[in-house]
């Protein structure tokens, strides 16, 4: 343990535990600390056996040990150097300090050795994670050695290179990886015949996309050497290989031999099978199977004429699979759960610790840590994604594990790790033409299509003049109350009277509620008085520019504060969160001051997007993903640029999503907006699609200018007020056209979020979600022949 | 002479909602203030050139919002619960000065300061944490029903290693330029060696216009 590393209050444990008072200078200490840790090395233990006389309050040492589980690993997060670096023996030291004290905690309850035994699995975790990380460095540094002649500046592909090295390396030991090259290993599997999809050429191919599906057929195998199996793909016939930049895609699967860079031929495709994510088949005209490896690649494998189940029995036989399951549905996915081999002493230790419950977890722990080294926040969230995902299945007898992933605070909910993948680029057609916008829905049209007891009679055809060219002022304050669900389409002229009637006294029932609450009541009831507090703070800063709500002494105000107040006691739950004033403040126009219309509407904005503002934040997270998916289907490189610039998470557009672009246009315009969105035509996510439109209306000069993190949220800051909704709304029903007519090609995800109908394949896959392996692989190959 | 070098800090603002950190931002970036500013969503930063001892320097204000937001979503939640997960760690990384904002109107916003350093500590994670700058910013001194004594901020602010402390109003302009003039020296002395900063080339202009820029006339070469 390095003692200057530890910090004044750590020094001062380490102390306390030895039984000396604590000094108050921290060199002092440090130099007391120095010599009492040599004495120990030479076998003289100082330390306080009877544990508990040091610790006085087992909760908060626990507290003060699980904050700085979390600062360690956001360190070893950040650790740019090697095991030499600064920051590296900074975690390390802290690491090590932090291990001792969980050690000498005294957990009586078993609330507290739950927490304790959690805490002992984060930093064993850890430890992995840093362990990791050096061997990568080392290899890396060996690395640098071997290509004594590769330029510095031949960027990613030269480091595409060096990852792929430093996996298998970090994963078998430095040797093996050369040795496997030469050692002749045993073939589990041949298939001649096997073609391999370069997806980059089909991007560059001619206009007519279909023509352009170039594959190189070769060899596939499954080959077991002395540490490693692989699947290894070598071509045997080809024309024209592909430049290398084009075989970033596969990037760690490909691999060369030869020495010269140019020597294309000696090209071939190894994947580890530790590195395997997860697998998936398909019949897209032949039968292809992809396989994503932990690293994010995609290597996908089509099967000419030979049936590919005896390819995936043999991968079967050699790794513990399960299907991924997402909506209590399978998504046709196979999640690769480990290698069926086994005797690793650090493998015993992590199953000791049961975080991977079903088998012995093998290289996987080992291929996940060496992915910290390439792509650390990503490899985090799919590894306790991995972890939470395997514990969700598992009884609740263990479930207190999940705790561990909870402490580090990177849980991720089962279903969302598959998103931060890459998924391969689809060739889209080009974008249709759509109509322009179209008129507003005006009075004559809006009434006429009432039938005599006041029902509206053809709701679609209304929503459709809605979605085209949205609402007249003059008849917004009726539309709306539709459009947000405070009437039914189909009610009639009396029962709208009832219903006014009724929410007005529900209204009045729960505004009442807050209003008598006396200061002294709310003095202890702290969580009201923390949504009152703000509440108070952000009316008084809500659209104060437009006439509605300028001017002090303003009732508008007051009506704004009175609604979200109702709002807090309606949903407590949720209570008030920033943001929600934009929501209400053009409703509140809208229904001219009319408290209770406005509330009820705002209630109905609010069911739309009530995730937006939880807490965990994990409707905004899935949002922020769902548009990054889009984005990649839609514009591949701004995506490129993105992920070049830490900026994947799409985080820019949190505002964007949060209020629906409230924020973005003018007055006029939000209305124009939301009424568009809550037509819900062409399907829930079209805010989604408007996002990306804009975004891809910005992709040239993001691109063009190098914009990093901080520029590109200062540019799309900046695009308040600026954007033309017109252009965008065109834009983004275009692309959900382009998006539809290549539909069979898109992700399922992708399909899920526009609402297509899924594939045929996917739609077998996903009829019986109970059947048995077997049968849905059975299912799969008669589908095939 | 020694060369001098073109230099970017990074300054993050961290504060309760509303104790001003907008205002305090535009009034030492645009000399502006309004009593319409919006609660801030997401995040927002501005840039400003200064002469700091001799240097030009270029301070990126960053400012994440509290309320919905991921960089700072629950650490208000009850103890031991905070499990906020960040999407923007990448804000915070690679500050070189946390700048924490309270109102001295509001004792709630004196009290979360702990909250707000922790989680910068946390979220940053800084390599030395201990002397990480942070500096102090008591807001709001122009209104007249203070709750939160200069002598208890001062103590706070002693309890931490001794953090420069100043009372600021946004609105009427005092002690905002020397509170920031404290946070851009203290920001670049964490930066002990310099590191060029190539990524904004536009960013500086040497229009010798300003008198900020005059004394360091021809000195406009990249490195």
């Amino acid at each position: 343990m390095d003692v200057t590393k530890l910090d004044e209050e750590e020094l001062s444990y380490e102390l306390r535990v030895r039984g000396i008072a604590a000094m108050n200078d921290v060199n002092e200490m440090r130099s007391v600390l120095r010599g009492l840790l040599r004495i120990e090395v030479e076998g003289n233990s100082l330390m306080n056996t009877d544990s508990t006389v040091s610790v006085v309050d087992v909760k908060s040492e626990i507290k003060t040990c699980v904050k700085k589980l979390q600062i360690i690993n956001a360190m070893i997060d950040n650790i740019q150097g090697d095991r030499y670096s600064e920051q590296y023996r900074s975690a390390d030291a802290k690491l090590c300090h932090l291990m001792n004290r969980v050690d000498k905690l005294a957990a009586v309850d078993k609330r507290d050795q739950n927490d304790r035994s959690n805490l002992l699995k984060g930093i064993l975790f850890l430890m992995r994670k840093m362990e990791g990380m050096a061997s990568n460095t080392n290899v890396i540094e060996t690395n640098n050695q071997n290509q004594n002649g590769g330029t510095a500046g031949a960027g990613t592909v030269v480091l595409y290179e060096k990852t792929t090295t430093t996996e298998m390396n970090s994963t078998y030991g430095s040797s093996e990886s050369t040795a496997s090259d030469e050692e002749v290993g045993t073939e589990y599997f041949v298939q001649q015949g096997v073609a391999i999809k370069s997806l980059s050429k089909l991007l560059k191919g001619s206009k007519n996309h279909k023509n352009a599906e170039t594959h190189y057929t070769g060899l596939l195998r499954i080959m077991k050497y002395r540490n490693a199996k692989f699947i290894e793909w070598k071509p045997t016939e080809m024309s024209i290989f592909p430049d290398i930049d084009e075989w970033n895609i596969v990037d760690t699967g490909y691999k060369q031999n030869g020495k010269n860079k140019n020597d294309r031929n000696s090209i071939d495709i190894k994947i580890n099978l530790a590195t395997m994510k997860s697998y998936k088949m398909k019949k897209h005209k032949k039968h292809q199977i992809s396989i994503l490896q932990t690293n994010g690649s995609l290597v996908t494998f089509l099967f000419e004429s030979s049936p590919i189940s005896d390819f995936v029995t043999a991968l079967k036989t050699l790794l513990h699979t399960e299907k991924e399951i997402r909506h209590h549905r399978p998504t046709g996915v196979i999640l690769v759960m480990g290698e069926r081999q086994d005797s690793d002493p650090l493998c015993q230790s992590i199953k000791e610790l049961k975080i991977f419950p079903d088998q012995p977890p093998t290289s996987t722990v080992w291929s996940f840590i060496s992915g910290f080294q390439n792509n650390p926040v990503e490899k985090t969230y799919e590894t306790f994604a991995k972890i939470s995902d395997v514990l969700l299945t598992r009884t609740p007898d263990t479930r207190p594990d999940q705790e561990v992933a909870e402490l580090l605070n990177r849980a991720e909910e089962d279903d969302e790790y598959t998103m931060l993948d890459h998924p391969p680029p689809t060739v889209l057609p080009p974008r249709p033409a759509v109509k322009s916008r179209g008129n507003p829905l005006d009075q004559t049209t809006f009434y006429l299509s009432m039938n005599e007891e006041g029902r509206i009679i053809n709701e679609d055809y209304i929503k459709k003049i809605i979605f085209h060219g949205g609402c007249e002022n003059s008849i917004r304050h009726e539309v709306w109350k539709y459009l947000l669900g405070y009437y039914p389409w189909n009610s009639t002229r009396e029962q709208r009277i009832n219903i006014d009637r009724q929410q007005k006294t529900e209204y009045e029932r729960m505004k009442v509620q807050w209003m008598n609450m006396s200061p002294d009541q709310i003095s202890r009831f702290n969580k009201y008085r923390d949504h009152k507090n703000l509440i108070d703070k952000d009316v008084y800063r809500t659209d104060r520019t437009l006439d509605f709500y300028a001017g002090e002494g303003n009732e508008n105000l007051v009506k704004l504060h009175n609604v979200l107040m109702t709002y807090v006691m309606y949903n407590f739950d949720l209570g008030y969160v920033q943001g929600m004033s934009d929501l209400l403040s053009p409703i509140l126009m809208i229904m001219n001051s009319n408290e209770v219309e406005s509330f009820w509407c705002f209630v109905g904005f609010m069911n739309r997007v009530n995730t937006n503002f939880e807490l965990k934040q994990t409707g905004m997270k899935k949002q922020l993903n769902d548009l990054h998916y889009l984005l990649t289907t839609v514009s591949p490189k701004l995506e490129n640029h993105l992920k070049k610039m830490d900026s994947s998470n799409m985080y820019f557009c949190f505002r964007w999503l949060l209020v629906l672009f409230k924020r973005e246009f003018i007055h006029s315009d939000v209305m124009r907006l939301w009424e568009v969105l809550w037509t819900d035509i062409p399907c829930a996510n079209f805010h989604l699609l408007i996002c990306v439109a804009i975004l891809d209306n910005e992709k040239d000069t993001i691109i063009n200018e190098n914009f990093g993190l901080t520029e590109i949220l200062k540019h799309v800051n900046n695009l308040c007020e600026r954007i033309d909704l017109d252009k965008a709304l065109t834009t983004a029903y275009s692309i959900y056209e382009q998006l539809k007519e290549a539909q069979p090609s898109l992700q399922d995800s992708v399909n899920e979020l526009l609402g297509f109908s899924i594939s045929h394949t996917e739609t077998i896959l996903s009829i019986d979600s109970n059947s048995r392996e077997d049968d849905y692989e059975k299912a799969l190959s008669m589908n095939y022949t | 002479m020694a060369t001098r070098k073109k230099v970017l800090l990074k300054v993050i603002i961290l504060g309760d909602s509303s104790v001003g950190k907008t205002s305090l931002m535009n009034q030492y970036v645009n000399k502006k203030f309004t009593n319409q500013y919006k609660a801030t969503i997401g995040a927002d930063f501005l840039t400003k050139e200064v002469m700091v001892d001799d240097r030009i320097v270029t301070m990126q204000v960053s400012k994440p919002a509290p309320g919905p937001n991921p960089l700072c979503a629950s650490i208000w939640d009850t103890a031991g619960q905070e499990r906020f997960q960040s999407l923007g760690v990448a804000f915070y990384r690679g500050a070189d000065c946390c700048v924490l904002v309270f109102d001295v109107t509001s004792p709630g916003s004196f009290k979360s300061l702990d909250g707000w350093r922790d989680e910068f500590l946390i979220q940053a994670s800084p390599s030395d944490p201990d002397h990480f700058p942070f500096v102090v910013l008591g807001n709001k001194v122009d209104l007249d029903n203070r709750a939160v004594s200069t002598k208890r901020a001062q103590q706070w602010c002693q309890s931490k290693n001794g953090l420069p402390y100043f009372e600021t109003s946004a609105k009427e302009a005092v002690n905002v330029e020397q509170a920031f003039k404290t946070i851009a020296r203290n920001a670049l002395a964490q930066e002990s060696d310099v590191e060029l900063y190539n990524e904004f080339p536009d960013q500086i202009k040497l229009d010798g216009g300003s008198s900020d820029n005059r004394s360091s006339g021809g000195d406009n070469c990249a490195c």
